[in-house]
């Protein structure tokens, strides 16, 4: 007998578990990268109400401290309407009113970072028009069978809330104990200051004041040495994909020497998603290190900006912890072979840097090149569509060594020795070479 | 028979706007050849060694030559490839390795729709039991299809893999620049050539043509497969050399084009060699008469 499909036993269960949001999910992120989700969603907001993305006068204050964590913006608040349908769910629901050039793309950041720090956590927001308040206890929402939150105190309806009050502010506090422990550290703390500063050098470029325990984060920027000899290559597109477009802008050159800042860099709506990147991602030793080489510190002076701009963040290629790129995107792969076009006369040009420091001579052009060169930042700096350095000085053309390996046994080699009149096993290697090729090999 | 297919490249654009870029080396004979019947006039010669210098330039037929010094790896991404069509013939004196795909790949992601690519490499199998762990080292493990052996590498079975090896390379570099295209507006790579040439040595020449989507139909114009040597897929054309004398071939020449060439009337030459000048004979390189001593 065939059993009817509508009947219960049909039904196989697919609900997803708070355990799983709670527990499982903040697994896939590091600490400062959950905290930083919480920095991207303030600036997602300060883009909703300045989408000419000029940040003047708008902050956003981190506290990381063992007892709560706190992070306060007047990047003009979450209506609560937004709050109702949207930003409280899990995953990006359709519908929400997008904003041009977002970071915040996957609707996971906030609760991942919330779960991630405690286990309380405080919401306040204002906008234009509204207020809320939202307190919970996850432990307790965790043993709920309703999927919601609830306001604590609500206004809507407000008149001309002033523009330095529209903002919101998370705290959360009984921080888990292993987070409380981490902002204990000096150390941590200098590394989030430093991620926060990186993830988000453009928007502190375009005047936003972000802080962390009081201390302004200050921008620095983007640089790449320049001169009429020495310029860096710039490839630009405008890719159109799924009825959106993708604004691409890749920089390849030189910049001061130093191996832990080499690589690529890749950023989206100017979120640096990949920093000093110096693996295959990016093309280091593609095929078989014969198009591009593995990297090496002769290459610490490279750097390569890979910058996706899109109104529709959905369109960019990063992961969903924005760590990285989403490497199989057809978008990177197409942009991928850029950068190796890009990539390749620079590494040709650090080659060729490189051994010019064992010339016997003084006429060093391309170090010279690099010293007379200035620091420019890539928003003004001169460009080529190859990377543009000046040739290597002519020098005369040597045969082509290889070296040759051998064991013999050393009373043989000691008789030749006498015979040769040499007192080094070089010296008999290269005289019996020498002995041979001249009767055997010479036209 | 390079000339024959390059000019029928004029439903693409005039031909003598394209660019040429070879390995001249002293004799840049491809490149007169080129000059002299396509006109064309932009032309780029890569030379690895730039220790002889001095003796390319002297070598230099015409002006419109420019030279580049380098390995093709490193000179290709310095040329410009933005809005010009290229003619490129990466004609290699050694067998299919990595170097090889990378310019093939370089090619295949920045040569713009209309452009061709010939490669040529050396085919002759490898030591008998070295040959699918030779064609590893020099392609990497991951480029050698996983149904040939030391046997079918034997032969013509080097031409054939390394044709697989090329046109692999090629669909790869292909598919990611295609990513980002929609449909109609795709990347396509049509192969034209596929010769096998045996003068003592064996070696595989493969190529075709780069072309969006939307040029289909002046591709399907230059009517590429009405010319007999063209071959799209893995059949190759075979070119031998005949052994004749020039009064021999004059003899042929004056009976030539005929319908079977076994019919020709010069049973003293043995009949392959016939009928391999009957299908080459238009393209046979001309000789002079030159008295010594």
């Amino acid at each position: 007998m065939v059993a009817n499909q509508n009947d219960k036993s049909y039904i196989i269960d697919a609900r997803p578990t708070k355990d799983f949001f709670i527990y499982m999910l903040v697994k896939d992120i590091e600490l400062s990268r959950a905290i930083i989700d919480l920095v991207d969603n303030c600036i997602d907001g300060a883009l909703r109400i300045r989408p000419d993305r000029n940040f003047e006068d708008l902050y956003i204050r981190v506290e990381a401290t063992p007892n709560y964590f706190r992070i306060n913006d007047n990047c003009g608040g979450i209506s609560v309407d937004i709050a109702r349908l949207y930003a409280f769910r899990f995953g990006r629901p359709e519908g929400l009113p997008s904003i041009p050039h977002s970071v915040g793309q996957f609707g996971v950041g906030m609760k991942r970072a919330l779960f991630k720090l405690g286990s309380k956590f405080r919401i306040e927001s204002k906008t234009e028009t509204s207020r809320f308040v939202l307190n919970e206890d996850v432990n307790e929402w965790k043993n709920k069978e309703e999927w919601q939150f609830q306001f604590d105190e609500l206004e809507e309806d407000l008149e001309n809330v002033p523009p330095d009050q529209r903002g919101t502010t998370i705290k959360v506090t009984s921080l888990h104990k292993n987070i409380a422990a981490d902002f204990q550290l000096e150390n941590f703390i200098n590394r989030l200051r430093q991620e926060i500063r990186e993830a988000h050098q453009e928007t502190i470029e375009k005047g936003m004041a972000i802080s962390l325990n009081g201390v302004a984060l200050d921008a620095y920027p983007l640089e790449l040495l320049s001169s009429d000899e020495l310029q860096p290559a710039l490839y630009k597109d405008k890719i159109h994909q799924n009825g959106g477009s993708v604004d691409v802008k890749v920089y390849a050159g030189i910049a001061e020497s130093d191996p832990p800042k080499a690589g690529w860099y890749i950023y989206c709506n100017g979120r640096m998603v990949l920093g000093a990147d110096q693996t295959n991602i990016t093309g280091w030793g593609e095929g078989g290190e014969i198009t591009i080489p593995k990297y090496h510190n002769q290459f610490a002076r490279f750097r390569g900006y890979t910058f996706f701009d899109s109104d529709d963040a959905g369109l960019l290629p990063w992961n969903t912890t924005k760590t990285g790129v989403d490497a199989d995107s057809p978008i990177y792969r197409y942009v991928k072979l850029k950068m190796l076009k890009l990539m390749r006369p620079v590494i040709d040009f650090l080659n060729k840097l490189d051994s010019e420091k064992n010339l016997e001579t003084d006429e060093k052009p391309l170090q010279e090149s690099v010293s007379t060169a200035t620091a420019t930042s890539v928003a003004c700096i001169q460009t080529s569509s190859t990377f543009k350095a000046p040739k290597p000085s002519p020098r005369p053309p040597l045969p082509r060594l290889g070296r040759i390996m051998y064991n013999r046994p050393v009373e043989q080699i000691e008789k030749i020795k006498k015979i040769l009149k040499v007192t080094t096993y070089k010296a008999v290697g290269e005289e019996t070479f020498d002995y041979f090729y001249d009767r055997e090999c010479e036209e | 028979m390079f000339c024959e297919v390059f000019r029928r490249l004029v439903e693409f654009g005039r031909v003598d706007t394209y660019r040429y870029i070879g390995f001249g080396s002293t004799f840049f004979s491809d490149f007169s050849l080129f000059h002299k019947s396509l006109k064309i006039t932009n032309n780029v010669s890569i030379e690895r060694e730039i220790g002889d210098k001095e003796r390319f330039e002297f070598n230099l037929p015409y002006s419109c030559i420019e030279l580049k010094f380098g390995e093709s790896n490193e000179i290709l991404p310095k040329l410009p490839w933005d809005d010009v069509r290229t003619i490129i013939w990466l004609d290699y004196d050694s067998p299919v390795s990595q170097s090889v795909l990378t310019d093939v790949a370089f090619v295949c992601a920045n040569a713009s729709g209309g452009s061709v690519l010939v490669v040529t490499v050396d085919a002759k199998p490898d030591h008998y039991d070295k040959r699918i762990q030779s064609l590893k080292e020099r392609v990497g493990e991951q480029k050698v299809p996983r149904d040939l052996s030391d046997a079918k590498l034997g032969g013509w079975g080097t031409a054939d893999a390394s044709r697989r090896i090329i046109s692999n390379e090629i669909e790869a570099t292909l598919n990611s620049r295609n990513g980002v295209r929609g449909p109609g507006n795709k990347f396509e790579y049509k192969q034209l050539f596929n010769f096998h040439y045996a003068d003592g040595h064996k070696m595989l020449t493969v190529g075709g043509i780069l072309y969006d989507e939307g040029q289909e139909d002046l591709l399907a114009k230059c009517g590429f497969e009405n010319l007999e040597f063209i071959k799209t897929g893995k059949e190759p054309y075979l070119i031998e050399v005949p052994s004749l004398t020039l009064k021999e071939i004059r003899h042929l020449d004056k009976r030539l084009p005929c319908c079977d060439p076994r019919d020709l009337d010069a049973s003293w030459i043995p009949e392959r060699d016939r009928v391999c000048y009957a299908k080459i004979y238009r393209y046979f390189p001309a000789f002079v008469d030159a008295e010594i001593g």
